[in-house]
């Protein structure tokens, strides 16, 4: 207490330091809020999956079950035959992701590399290709693929994709030629003057450096593939084995929010066994193939994102 | 470089380099030309066909030319058309903007030096796993979204301020905290459009900026914003996009129930009438965005 003056300069920099850290507390606090709304569906979706009849109608019973009822796993497993659906499901966006990502990087490289006739018309296109809502030309695209006879098969879903339409094929073509774009020519220019070729070129060196660009689009399309129940329900009629998951949730949740209900008390114990844990156990099944490949992809995903690998 | 197309087409058939360089563009680009023909053109077509006649026979499909009868009908005849196309939009213009904000907010958020910042990147990310689809629908179903805010509305609307405002506008606050939720839910893609533009802005922008002592909320706005603003102008079209095209939307069903699940006469026409309608609004609403945020980004480019 012998130094009475104070330093205004080291008084201004222990202001600013106090309110920078008041500062990053509450940038804390807006995060941690943030993200407690977004973990709270599949915090409550687990919960309520494993709550019993009895639970879901306890109010008292908010967050911890009283016990774990596994039964309601059991029972939406069945309901939504997952042997065939989880199967069927993973077929069809394999695939359909495969073909977005060999057309779209291929297509997309063409844009961005060459200059050809209405190339400019072309683009637009592809633009409007994407911005379109399928769901507003569904009659003629129903027509188009009774005539090519694929109604009832995955077809439809996945032929499109090869050839650079699908689910949103044109923000992907969009996505590939803003980085091929931003890729320095003279790599392919010194292998041209070696003779190697145009296409060789684009295998051998362009495509190997467009790694973030196709962790973005793996990504992407295969949950948009994953998660699409429009176009499945109308291009095919559900049948047990070739139904998809997303086809199946519907049809659960369809069945018990129609349950019978008589006087006799019977339908009581039909209600005890399907109820809403029921409901939530099959949304978790429904969306866990997608939460495990994404717990492999996030870090790459993640990091390709910082790295531009986004419209870059 | 780009030339016109009569000139390509000589050089292409003359075989010369740029001749032989536009041949390949063109073989690369083969597939979505083949695509377009099949998935686009052809639909789009038979669509705007369907539109303006009446189907006379639907096994042979033999078509009567009716004119813009179905255009006429859903502009002027169908009570239920417009008010949803209205409500529809309505609505995801009051989204748009909010959910751009709050995803370059969090994007800001999570491009500072924080701790856990990948947990917090993947947790933000989470609910676009959800999809728009069938999951999503349910679970907004069950009200999980009013939950998910209901603690942070007893913070923000203490006992004392709601006996001020009275009931009206706590329900006001309380709808506006619901949409919020999903807009929330909906801003992933965007999020990551965001952060990623900001990792390319160079940080010796911002240093010369504290040289010059300009304090953090300058440099946002004459650094940050300027720098983002072909995103900004993406990120707004992509929202449309997409709100435009969730399952939920009414039109969307409407169009649905024409076409699969009506025995209505002409409901097939119709749809393809209605569909086309929306097709176009959708488009002009993406033209204004451009077009108002064009000035905006280019004013940023000559800043830059």
């Amino acid at each position: 207490m012998t130094k009475t003056k104070v330093d205004p300069a080291r008084a201004r920099v222990q202001v600013k330091r106090v309110s920078t850290g008041i500062f990053r507390i509450l940038c804390y606090l807006l995060l941690i809020d943030l993200a407690f709304v977004f973990l709270y569906p599949f915090l409550y979706m687990v919960v309520t999956s494993i709550k019993t009849y009895g639970d879901i109608n306890n109010l008292s019973v908010n967050w911890i079950p009283t016990s774990f009822h596994w039964e309601n796993y059991v029972i939406a497993g069945e309901t939504m035959k997952i042997q065939y659906s989880i199967l069927n499901s993973v077929i069809v966006t394999g695939l359909a992701t495969l073909g977005h990502l060999l057309s779209c990087t291929f297509i997309g490289y063409g844009f961005a590399r060459f200059d050809f006739p209405f190339k400019r018309m072309l683009f637009f296109g592809v633009i409007l290709s994407a911005t379109i809502p399928i769901q507003t030309m569904i009659v003629p695209f129903y027509i188009t693929y009774t005539n090519l006879g694929m109604i009832d098969t995955y077809l439809p879903l996945i032929i499109p994709t090869y050839l650079g339409f699908g689910l949103r094929g044109g923000i992907f073509i969009f996505l590939f030629r803003q980085y091929f774009l931003g890729f320095p020519k003279s790599l392919e220019e010194a292998a041209l003057i070696d003779g190697c070729g145009r296409i060789r070129s684009f295998f051998r060196i362009a495509l190997p450096s467009a790694g973030p660009s196709v962790i973005v689009c793996l990504v992407l399309s295969m949950v948009w593939h994953w998660n699409d129940y429009y176009e499945p329900s109308v291009y095919m009629s559900v049948t047990e084995k070739s139904a998809m998951v997303p086809q199946m949730l519907p049809n659960l949740y369809n069945w018990i929010s129609n349950m019978p209900v008589d006087v006799t008390g019977s339908s009581r114990d039909l209600e005890l066994i399907y109820h809403e844990g029921v409901v939530m156990a099959a949304t978790a099944i429904a969306i866990a193939p997608l939460l495990i490949a994404y717990a492999f992809l996030q870090k790459k995903f993640m990091q390709s994102v910082e790295r531009s690998g986004l419209v870059g | 470089m780009a030339r016109s197309g009569r000139y390509m087409w000589r050089e292409m058939r003359r075989r010369t380099l740029q001749g032989k360089i536009a041949w390949t563009g063109l073989l690369f680009v083969a597939p979505w030309i083949v695509g377009a023909a099949l998935f686009f053109v052809y639909p789009l077509a038979r669509s705007i066909i369907l539109s303006v006649s009446e189907i006379e026979n639907l096994r042979t499909f033999e078509l009567n030319f009716v004119g813009l009868k179905w255009y006429h009908e859903a502009f002027f005849a169908d009570i239920e058309f417009v008010p949803s196309l209205l409500s529809v939009s309505i609505d995801n213009l009051i989204n748009l903007p909010l959910i751009n904000i709050f995803a370059l907010i969090v994007a800001l958020l999570l491009n500072r030096k924080i701790k856990a910042r990948g947990l917090f990147r993947s947790i933000f990310f989470l609910p676009v796993l959800l999809g728009t689809g069938f999951i999503m629908q349910q679970l907004l179903g069950q009200n999980v979204n009013a939950e998910a805010v209901g603690f942070a509305r007893g913070l923000l609307i203490p006992d004392q301020l709601a006996a001020y405002i009275g009931q009206s506008g706590v329900n006001m606050i309380q709808s506006f905290l619901d949409r919020l939720t999903i807009v929330m839910w909906n801003s992933g893609v965007q999020i990551l459009i965001y952060l990623s533009a900001l990792q390319t802005i160079s940080p010796a922008l911002y240093e010369a900026a504290r040289v010059d002592s300009a304090s953090e909320w300058e440099s946002f706005w004459l650094i940050t914003l300027p720098m983002l603003a072909p995103m900004i102008q993406l990120n707004l079209v992509y929202t449309v996009i997409a709100t435009f095209s969730m399952a939920d939307n009414t039109v969307l069903e409407f169009i649905q129930w024409l076409a699969f699940e009506t025995a209505e006469a002409n409901a097939y026409e119709y749809s393809c009438a209605i569909g086309l309608i929306y097709c176009v609004f959708v488009l002009l609403v993406i033209g204004i965005i451009v077009l108002l945020t064009k000035r905006f980004v280019e004013n940023a480019k000559e800043g830059g």
